[in-house]
């Protein structure tokens, strides 16, 4: 058996890859929330303690496994519903806790437009436009097809266009927008 | 790309640098918590389980109001707490008692008190229900939790049953299905893989000898041993504890304790 003490090369890779790319999972994931603090942290927090389990072994790409295990963990999260996720926050947040949510001062336009899309389209939006990934890898991610990717894009857009009518000058997305974009992963 | 989609990326960039700063990995819970009762300092066991289900696994195994876990901070973040707010009485979530109720008639509308710390706006619309055999002005269920009237330091009488252990009794193997919330476990000196003998706590919401007609799932404590098919596959438990998906687990009454002889993923 190993002590805890002995797991600690194992922690200390995971906290190197933490230090390494933390930041960059948390912002991947504030946007995937739609700008909600609290849940991207707890999602952050899971995917690494996560990793701590699983080690670093055999990932040739550690911070991209990282990016799909968020998704992953936040599409589940879905799925469980929202209160034990309120409590989780309040009482793993300490002094700070509160409901999941945006902060009021980030209440821009994109994050309340990004909360009207389903989980799989903001994710599709967020991978495309934040992280800039070509469809097969957006595809990989979220468990489907490239041709999934563009639809999920494809309907998100509109949808987006129609929030943000009001701060963006006019400029049409249309299918052959998406189609011209996801040409460059072919 | 269309000018909307290059406005749309301006956009997720300005809006990226609102996201909060890391401060780090935390694989315990956080010091300010209460630590969890399954906790054992001393031993050389090493809870590897998620932070959040560590988390999770407090609530169930303590048993305690999330009022009071939020006891310690300041009166300025007191109303923060896990709190509703129904038919004039304000209500503190008890998170997941040992035995989950099934709820009874529906009795209204609740809300959500605004937090003094100015993030939670409140007033969110919650639909309560009464919990059989219980009256709506002790406790009531809301968004799939127990919720009970006041800050009380105890739980009320009629919900006594909520926190007693499911026992096992049937020496014979039979299956329940449920969702893994933490496991307790050794690691491998040479690789990651748990080490039976290991304790899973299990929240089960499916087994003919459980008793699911009063309750709409348990939680089990179930213990892993060396013979248990899949005991050893930390991907099935890294999977199935990062996404909550159900496992089908073969289990046993031995010595009192229910002992799993295999588990996999519930088709």
């Amino acid at each position: 058996m190993r002590q805890i003490e002995e797991r600690r090369p194992v922690e200390g890779a995971v906290e190197g890859f933490a230090a390494a790319h933390g930041q960059s999972l948390l912002t991947f994931a504030y946007l995937l929330t739609g700008g909600d603090r609290a849940q991207a942290e707890d999602l952050v927090q899971s995917v690494l303690a996560a990793l701590v389990l699983r080690g670093l072994d055999g990932l040739r790409q550690p911070h991209a496994y990282a990016r799909r295990s968020i998704v992953n963990e936040y599409t589940s999260q879905g799925r469980r519903g929202s209160i034990h996720r309120r409590m989780l926050a309040r009482w793993s947040g300490g002094a700070r806790g509160h409901l999941p949510g945006p902060e009021p001062e980030d209440r821009l336009a994109v994050l309340d437009a990004l909360r009207d899309l389903t989980e799989k389209e903001r994710s599709a939006v967020v991978l495309r436009y934040f992280e800039d990934l070509p469809d097969a890898e957006i595809a990989d991610i979220l468990g489907c097809s490239r041709s999934t990717v563009r639809s999920l894009v494809h309907r998100a857009l509109p949808k987006l266009r129609v929030r943000l009518g009001s701060t963006y000058s006019t400029g049409a997305t249309t299918p052959t927008d998406v189609t011209e974009r996801s040409g460059r992963d072919e | 790309m269309s000018d909307f989609e290059s406005r749309l990326r301006t956009q997720l960039a300005e809006a990226s640098t609102r996201a909060p700063t890391f401060t780090g990995q935390h694989t315990q819970h956080s010091p300010a918590a209460p630590a969890p009762e399954v906790s054992r300092p001393t031993s050389r066991r090493m809870a590897w389980a998620l932070a959040v289900t560590a988390t999770v696994l407090a609530l169930v195994g303590g048993g305690t109001f999330l009022a009071t876990m939020s006891g310690d901070t300041d009166s300025s973040q007191a109303s923060c707490a896990a709190e509703i707010v129904f038919d004039g009485r304000t209500y503190a979530g008890y998170g997941d008692p040992l035995r989950m109720p099934r709820p009874g008639q529906r009795v209204g509308t609740g809300s959500t008190p605004p937090c003094a710390d100015g993030q939670r706006a409140g007033n969110e619309a919650v639909e309560v229900w009464s919990l059989p055999g219980v009256e709506p002005d002790v406790a009531v269920m809301a968004q799939g939790v127990v919720w009970i009237e006041g800050r009380a330091s105890a739980l009320p009488e009629e919900l006594d049953e909520l926190t007693e252990p499911v026992k096992c009794t049937a020496a014979d193997e039979s299956t329940i299905t449920g969702r893994v919330v933490s496991v307790e476990a050794s690691v491998g000196e040479e690789e990651l893989r748990p080490q039976p003998p290991y304790e899973a706590t299990v929240k089960a919401d499916g087994g003919a000898t459980l008793p699911l007609s009063q309750y709409s799932s348990v939680t089990v404590q179930l213990v892993v041993t060396s013979q248990t098919q899949g005991g050893r596959d930390a991907e099935l438990l890294d999977a199935a504890l990062r996404s909550g998906d159900h496992l089908d687990i073969s289990v046993r009454c031995v010595t009192g304790r229910f002992e799993a002889t295999s588990w996999r993923l519930a088709p």
